[in-house]
């Protein structure tokens, strides 16, 4: 019996982490294309319907890229740190209530749980720490998710990829993913905080209901638009 | 309302803040302060006077003064701040990168779609032949003397009727700056540059070009080659 249930939660978990990563591929889809369009190109069209599958293109290169590190630095902590930032990026997936009843963990201070997390997804890195903390304190939403003008850590305007320049390959994805995924959350929690009293009936509450899933969008369309604007 | 309307918000927060700052300075200057013209601190920057564009005669209208009027039209410091604390300058940003995202992208989709190419345009060359099927070159090598970067290499023979002609024209494509000066050196109008850019190899071998495959080249692109000739044939 002991057996099934940890099953079944493995089961769960891995239920929940397979959409939300898929979708966190598909988010940097999208905030490619609406950057192109933005800055009136085209962004990525070949791989896949209208380039919808390039995520998953630039996935596989990356992996199947060289595993490079420093001479110098503590091999542990070096492939560790991506894989701490993309864990607890992750984590915060588990607080959130996708219906009735329906989350991973129904804690009671999970809006609390995830900010931590999510704070926690940040200082994965000691370099992105250093330069973010300062930022940390005025304002939390964009600058958790290293968007601009809060990208000091990435600076990808500047084509080094600051903290990330000595990490390629999966270790590279990791980082990447957590980026956005943690985006993926903030916006699902900013939808959760401004939307879910007004709109949406405590029958049907859940953040997956369709009705909830157009202000999503919109407010990672905003994060986007934040971004580009501000380069 | 004399100030500069183009604020983003200028209808609603502008008003009132210009408003108020105006009545707040007029009140503060009932004598206008009138300074002097000439300030001490001027320095004549040129002394010819045909260097003076403008059409006033005086001379002291061109030279940067240290001196400022009081211009009430100017903004006022409220105006600035206001400016500054409610973000609009960032706000038009964002307005401008908005009305982009709703426009169709530039893009030209490359292999599919291709963009105009002038008359004028050098690319790959090509040997022409007269329409009777004569080869034009006669082995003057004047582009090989003009070339500068000695990308052509020509060895000449007297052909069976008597007519000298080139036994070898190779050019190598890999040196050649495609300057156009062999075009225009030669007088039968037998090199040319034509329009086509698409000419990438493999190996660099491939770009040695030689005789046969410069005069391919020509029957290849002789439609789009005497096109652009005539096109180009006013100006030359």
């Amino acid at each position: 019996m002991r057996f099934n249930i940890t099953l079944i939660s493995i089961l769960e978990n891995v239920i929940l982490i397979l959409p939300a990563l898929l979708g966190v591929a598909f988010v940097t889809v999208a905030e490619r294309k609406t950057m192109a369009s933005m800055q009136r190109r085209l962004g990525p069209n070949a791989v896949g319907y209208y380039g919808l599958l390039q995520a998953f293109a630039d996935a596989l290169k990356l992996i199947l890229k060289e595993y490079v590190a420093p001479t110098q630095a503590n091999l542990i902590l070096f492939f560790l740190g991506p894989i701490i930032t993309l864990m607890f990026a992750l984590l915060g997936f588990a607080v959130i209530p996708y219906g009735p009843g329906l989350s991973i963990s129904d804690m009671e201070l999970g809006i609390f749980f995830m900010l931590a997390v999510s704070s926690l997804a940040t200082y994965g890195s000691l370099r992105s720490t250093a330069q973010l903390i300062s930022y940390e304190l005025v304002l939390s939403s964009v600058a958790e998710t290293n968007r601009a003008p809060f990208d000091l850590a990435e600076a990808e305007s500047e084509l080094v990829s600051g903290f990330m320049t000595e990490h390629a390959a999966v270790i590279f994805v990791f980082f990447f993913l957590a980026e956005y995924s943690s985006i993926v959350i903030m916006c699902i929690f900013t939808n959760y905080f401004n939307i879910r009293n007004i709109l949406i009936n405590p029958s049907i509450d859940g953040l997956f209901s369709g009705i909830s899933l157009v202000p999503c969008i919109l407010y990672a369309f905003g994060v986007f638009f934040i971004n580009i604007s501000l380069f | 309302m004399g100030t500069q309307d183009e604020t983003f918000l200028s209808p609603i927060v502008m008003f009132r803040f210009n408003h108020i700052a105006k009545s707040v300075v007029r009140k503060a200057s009932i004598t206008p302060v009138s300074i002097p013209r000439s300030f001490p601190i001027t320095r004549k920057f040129s002394i010819s006077k045909h260097n003076n564009a403008s059409s006033s005669s005086d001379p002291t209208q061109e030279i940067r003064t240290v001196d400022k009027k009081l211009d009430l039209k100017a903004p006022t410091t409220l105006d600035k701040t206001a400016h500054l604390f409610f973000l609009t300058e960032i706000l038009r940003g964002m307005w401008l990168v908005l009305e982009n995202f709703f426009r169709p992208p530039y893009t030209i989709f490359y292999p599919y779609e291709k963009g105009a190419v002038s008359p004028r345009f050098r690319g790959e060359h090509s040997l022409r032949r007269y329409p009777t099927g004569e080869e034009r070159c006669i082995a003057c090598k004047l582009c090989e003397a003009v070339c500068p970067a000695l990308a052509i290499t020509i060895e000449a023979e007297a052909r069976e009727d008597g007519s000298r002609r080139t036994t070898r024209y190779d050019i190598d494509m890999t040196k050649c700056i495609y300057c156009g000066f062999c075009q225009e050196a030669c007088p039968v109008d037998a090199i040319v540059e034509g329009p086509n850019f698409e000419f990438s190899t493999e190996t660099h071998e491939e770009l040695l070009y030689n005789k046969e495959k410069l005069l391919a080249n020509g029957d290849k692109w002789e439609p789009e080659i005497s096109k652009n000739l005539e096109a180009n044939s006013y100006y030359v």
